[in-house]
């Protein structure tokens, strides 16, 4: 009886555990989304300063997150999240046109990464 | 280098962990499900030590998770006879009265190589000599021989013995097991006194066993013969 008593905490842990990780990735992809949009859109409306200051925005949330993230994810897919969003600012700040490339990039990266952390069917199978 | 050595630590302790959850069906032969586990488990704790990239946290949940699932499972085949023959299936007879049971053999896929491989690993070289035989649920082989082909016991030559436990090893490289001394109902004070009675201490002992009629043995870390004491008072 103490074996499925234990097993059953240690379910339940594990899928609070779970669901927070699916949370917390969930949303912080969803900003990490939502910022390159801003920083193209401010890109292309000629607002550079602007621009840059989100993409400074963006590489300081980052620093933030990526540790957490280490324990939950494989860190393939991090390590190529931190190569694009550290080459951001300075490629809205020499003006590249690689820019809207890398930002999509960014992008695609980060749905995959929200879509492997989301319980749907297609994820799951 | 290093992180390589502390996960491997991390998930050896984890498995052992997970094994001990299981508990001691687990160690002994294994049901279908438990053998599953066994190798699932096996499989996943080497994914997160071979490759870094893959957090310990993702090697650590399928394995606790499986566990869990299997221990709850078995709670829940206790309880509940059908599902437990869902899930393990039943034991066939395959010999029942002297007469092998063909039908049986071809739902198991058993050939007559396998019937008397079987055999075989129970002691029995003539089939003719056994009376009943199950399959079990876990693959393994019980077998039952004619009365006229077994060993006589002691009742059937009219000998009455008193049953009694198995010896207990009630002290171990000189600590008592108290759990044991317990079992036999008896003291650490009464084990001393049983020493003293002999002239040897509690650190000079090895091994001491114990049943419940009093016979102890007692062998000494320094050698020599063991000490057979018989009714001792414990």
């Amino acid at each position: 009886m103490t074996r499925m008593i234990m097993s059953g905490c240690i379910l339940v842990t594990l899928l609070v555990m779970s669901i927070f990780s699916s949370v917390t990735v969930d949303r912080n992809c969803r900003e990490i989304e939502r910022s390159t949009e801003n920083i193209w859109e401010l890109y292309t409306s000629g607002d550079i300063q602007g621009a840059k200051d989100e993409a400074s925005g963006l590489e300081t949330r980052w620093e933030k997150i990526h540790g957490r993230y280490a324990v939950l994810v494989n860190n393939g897919r991090l390590n190529e999240m931190d190569r694009v969003i550290s080459r951001i600012y300075y490629l809205v700040e020499n003006d590249s046109r690689e820019l809207h490339s890398e930002l999509t990039e960014l992008e695609h990266i980060s749905k995959g990464l929200r879509a492997g952390e989301t319980p749907k069917l297609m994820s799951i199978f | 280098m290093f992180v390589v050595l502390i996960r491997s630590l991390i998930l050896y302790i984890l498995v052992i962990f997970a094994v001990r959850l299981m508990g001691k069906r687990q160690l002994g032969e294994l049901q279908p499900s438990e053998l599953v586990i066994t190798i699932l488990i096996s499989n996943i704790a080497t994914l997160p030590i071979e490759d870094v990239n893959i957090p310990v946290i993702v090697g650590v949940t399928p394995i606790l998770a499986l566990v869990c699932f299997e221990v709850l499972m078995s709670g829940l085949t206790l309880k509940f006879p059908k599902f437990r023959r869902l899930v393990s299936g039943s034991p066939k007879i395959i010999i029942h009265n002297g007469i092998v049971d063909q039908k049986v053999m071809n739902e198991l896929r058993f050939s007559v190589d396998d019937l008397v491989s079987a055999m075989r690993g129970k002691d029995v070289f003539d089939i003719s000599k056994v009376q009943f035989a199950i399959v079990e649920t876990n693959g393994s082989f019980s077998v039952m021989k004619k009365r006229e082909d077994d060993m006589p016991k002691l009742s059937d030559i009219g000998i009455y013995v008193q049953n009694s436990d198995p010896p207990q090893l009630i002290v171990a490289d000189g600590k008592m097991i108290t759990p044991a001394i317990d079992f036999l109902g008896s003291s650490t004070e009464a084990v001393r006194k049983v020493l003293s009675g002999i002239g040897v201490k509690l650190e000079q002992v090895m091994i001491m066993t114990a049943d419940s009629g009093g016979k102890c043995y007692i062998a000494r870390k320094s050698g020599g013969s063991p000490y057979i004491i018989e009714g001792a008072k414990l």
